[in-house]
């Protein structure tokens, strides 16, 4: 074992357990982070990689085993003890308050005089972000930023606190290709004035070209650590995998079916967001039978909207929606349910289960008048249940029994349930949005090869996702929006992922 | 360092859940023990009474079924609507007006009908008015969104000011001495009641709607959608249900329930519209509801409870002349207990040793 006096050691935990009830989610962990270092930690989702992290960054201390800072032991019994001792969480998910400005948000909770000099401090904050390349306005309000620039503010909140080794949760998961070029450059000078980081992402490729170090976190328990020259993605993803091969990770694209009809075809169509503003702005679609189409854009551009058009959630302001052959006017959900429309909701959870109801249930969402479920005119549980069974079996949805509450599914088996009940219909029309978002390597397979395969059998699909990979991997031909606007369409032989992010950030390319 | 953490609950079973209940139950009869000793009664004394006067007595079983009735009815009205997360705080001014439709019919039709066609009419009458009543807050929630739990509390105040009117003004009996109560009812108006007891035929209907509405909840199209709909509303809304629809009808048939329940009071108690005839059930429905977790069975049990509870309370009256608010007070004490039994639903307790 290390000595714990290694002073090239920042940060070092020694055999850290946490369980939670009925889960392990942390089991014997040792890891090291050395001094200006970047170390990934990869994990499928639940591998318990949030949970080391809370740890470290003191939200909750660990049943057994240690923590050492600089060689010293330490017990943190609340983030404020953790931040003392220089560590700074980036979290995923933001954690900023959205009318108040990026000094407000960044000197929260720091002791500061009785009356504030915000002079002062912003030239500080701007002094502090021109070092490290993070350039953001200090007086400008969170709900003006960028997602890219909310997510500067979030770094700059843990190194105004004074943290020399900083956790990154998934930094570029919301990020566009540019964004995220953006963040490498940053990583690189904390890296140059002496910051070591912890760095947690999905992404292969920028796992390989920024890492130091790499460790692999497999149900709480490490796998393997290895330096990064030794070792390649594809190793990284079997062993990450649980060794298994990775036959099920590979997908391609079958060529898109030759008897393509148009089954979708959108002219100049107008819509409002909830509020009443305009969100779509002429969108112009067309869509074949056998044909995916991906619809890139980052989130918030209209596409949420266009789906919900599209599937009769939201009605049209203006335009034409001719569906195979058929000019539709107003249509409503039902509708277009009868009319073999699925739909994969981007939100999954808030939209796509009743989660206190059983998994039973939740196959009658959308599909309620379903005779299958019914004895003669009332609804059967016996019929119900042994048709959740059949599609749990088929689709791979683990849970203790087809009566136990959607709610408290993983995403994976969320996102399955979805899709087994979406896809047992008479379908025509799949629209699927961000269907792998935070799903892990076998989930994502999955779901994609159960897409591959509806297509191949000649259903029209329309993807929306921000994920460039899943884009060039799945799509046939694709639409790009930006603004609510189209701002531009290829097929996918002539697209190539640079200019994709461009065009998604509103760039015009010629 | 030794601390309490509580722990989520990774499973729900009824069995916790029953219990919970059975425990915040036995937690307001302590407390209430408490107060009966801070206004001089021995508790242990008042208690025993109950058992003795109540549960081991002829009348006492008789009194309790008689009041059972109002709370099936507004208890299930209630808890129709919360499985939908739709507050109905208005059963007690919905009883009032399925009351005074009631006695419309019974005045004014009670001589030239038989009890056969009377009693259904009645029934129906009574429905209609209380859904009219909650046409009102069911239209503003489903149309304009505004918050149903306010509209439902305040037109109990109007409903009420209006039987006022109808008791001090147009309505009342010439021969009761100017009481605000109308005429009696004519016999073909009055709720037939089982053999020589006071129990009247209101039983049967109440125990009947528990076993329809759960039926409806369990068995079919619309019941499903209620339920979607109270879990989460943007899965109803993915699915294409007519939220606005489903809410407004909900809302009126929750109305219509209660409007039963008043019927019952006046034609199987009181013979006649009278003030004050309702004490607090609609108010009432909404503790047994959330006593039985809005679950149309366990309504029964917990309206059972309630009736335990008034019975009692109405008891300590005769005997140790205690105010009514003494039954109110205790009503409020089970209510609070239940409340903050709910987190132990999800939650459980867990003693930690933490060394540091």
């Amino acid at each position: 074992m290390q000595t714990s006096h290694n002073p090239h050691l920042v940060l070092e935990l020694r055999g850290i357990t946490k369980a939670f009830p009925g889960l392990i989610a942390n089991d014997r962990v040792d890891f090291t982070l050395k001094q200006g270092e970047i170390h990934t930690i990869l994990g499928e989702n639940g591998a318990g990689k949030s949970t080391l992290m809370n740890m470290i960054a003191g939200l909750y201390p660990p049943d057994h085993g240690d923590i050492f800072i600089y060689g010293k032991k330490v017990h943190f019994t609340n983030p404020r003890q953790s931040i003392n001792h220089g560590i700074g969480m980036v979290h995923q998910h933001f954690m900023l308050i959205r009318n108040h400005t990026v000094t407000e948000n960044i000197i929260l909770g720091t002791p500061q005089h009785f009356k504030l000099n915000f002079r002062r401090v912003n030239e500080e904050i701007r002094m502090l972000g021109e070092k490290y390349g993070l350039i953001v306005e200090p007086h400008k309000k969170i709900q003006e930023l960028s997602v890219g620039e909310q997510q500067r503010v979030e770094i700059l909140k843990v190194l105004y606190r004074g943290a020399k080794i900083l956790i990154l949760d998934e930094p570029t998961a919301v990020l566009t290709p540019q964004e995220s070029e953006a963040l490498y450059q940053i990583i690189a000078n904390m890296i140059q004035k002496d910051h070591s980081i912890i760095f947690i992402s999905h992404k292969m490729k920028e796992v390989m070209s920024l890492s130091d170090r790499i460790t692999v976190l497999n149900r709480g328990k490490i796998l393997a650590t290895f330096i990064k020259n030794e070792t390649d993605a594809q190793k990284l993803a079997k062993i990450m995998m649980g060794n298994e091969e990775g036959k099920e990770l590979s997908v391609s694209s079958p060529a898109p079916n030759q008897r393509h009809e148009v089954v979708l075809q959108l002219e100049k169509i107008c819509a409002n967001d909830d509020r009443g503003y305009q969100i779509l702005n002429e969108v112009d679609l067309e869509i074949r039978s056998g044909q995916i189409v991906g619809l890139a854009g980052v989130s918030g551009n209209g596409q949420a909207q266009l789906a919900e058009v599209l599937s009769g959630i939201r009605p049209m302001e203006s335009g034409s929606y001719t569906y195979w052959g058929e000019k539709l006017n107003a249509p409503t959900v039902s509708d277009m349910i009868a009319r073999g429309l699925g739909y994969i909701p981007e939100d999954r959870k808030r939209y796509g289960i009743a989660g206190s109801l059983s998994i039973a249930h939740n196959f009658l969402l959308r599909d309620h008048k379903n005779p299958k479920f019914y004895g003669q005119q009332f609804l059967d549980i016996n019929k119900m249940n042994q048709y959740a069974r059949v599609k749990m079996e088929e689709f791979d949805i683990r849970a203790a029994s087809e009566k136990t509450q959607a709610g408290v599914l993983s995403g994976g088996n969320i996102q399955k349930t979805i899709l087994a009940r979406e896809s047992s219909r008479e379908l025509k029309f799949l629209i699927a949005s961000q269907p792998i978002r935070g799903l892990d390597v076998h989930a994502t397979a999955f779901i994609q090869k159960v897409i591959l395969q509806a297509k191949s059998e000649g259903l029209a699909v329309l993807l929306i996702t921000e994920d460039l990979d899943e884009l060039f991997l799945m799509s046939d031909h694709i639409y790009v929006i930006c603004g609510g606007k189209m701002v531009g369409n290829m097929p996918k032989e002539e697209a190539n992922i640079e200019q994709i992010g461009l065009m998604m950030t509103g760039v015009t390319v010629s | 360092m030794i601390y309490l953490t509580l722990e989520k609950r990774l499973h729900f079973s009824p069995v916790t859940r029953i219990s919970v209940s059975l425990i915040a139950i036995a937690v307001a009869i302590l407390v209430g023990g408490i107060f009966l000793f801070a206004v001089g009664v021995n508790p242990f004394h008042a208690y025993g009474l109950v058992i003795e006067q109540i549960f081991m007595d002829y009348w006492g079983w008789q009194d309790l079924l008689v009041k059972i009735i109002p709370f099936l009815l507004t208890g299930i009205a209630v808890a129709l609507a919360a499985q939908m997360k739709l507050w109905n705080i208005g059963a007690e001014g919905q009883l009032y007006l399925g009351a005074v439709a009631a006695t419309w019919v019974a005045l004014n039709w009670g001589n030239e009908l038989s009890i056969w066609m009377m009693i259904p009419i009645m029934i129906l009458s009574a429905m209609v008015s209380g859904a009219c009543w909650a046409f009102i807050p069911g239209f503003l929630k489903a149309q304009f969104g505004v918050n149903e739990i306010i509209t439902t509390l305040l037109l109990n105040y109007v409903a009420i000011s209006w039987v006022d009117y109808l008791l001090y003004g147009p309505w009342r009996d010439p021969g009761s001495n100017n009481f605000p109560v109308t005429r009696e009812f004519p016999d073909s108006a009055q709720l037939p009641a089982f053999g020589n007891t006071s129990i009247h035929f209101g039983l049967i209907i109440g125990l009947m709607v528990i076993f329809l509405v759960y039926f409806i909840l369990e068995k079919t199209e619309v019941g499903f959608k209620v339920k979607v709909i109270g879990d989460n509303i943007y899965a109803a809304k993915y699915s294409g249900f007519n939220i606005k629809w489903i809410t407004l009808a909900i809302v009126m048939i929750s109305g219509a329930l209660a409007g039963i329940a008043g019927m019952a009071e006046v034609a199987g108690v009181h013979y006649r519209l009278k003030q004050n005839f309702s004490i607090n059930y609609g108010y009432t429905g909404i503790i047994v509801a959330w006593l039985g977790r809005n679950h149309p069975i366990a309504i029964i049990f917990t309206a059972f409870f309630l009736a335990v509870v008034f019975v009692s309370g109405e008891l300590m009256q005769l005997e140790f002349s205690l105010p009514i608010a003494m039954i109110y007070l205790f009503e409020g004490i089970i209510l609070f207990s239940v409340l903050g039994s709910e987190i132990f639903t999800e939650y459980k307790i867990k003693i930690k040793n933490v060394v540091t």
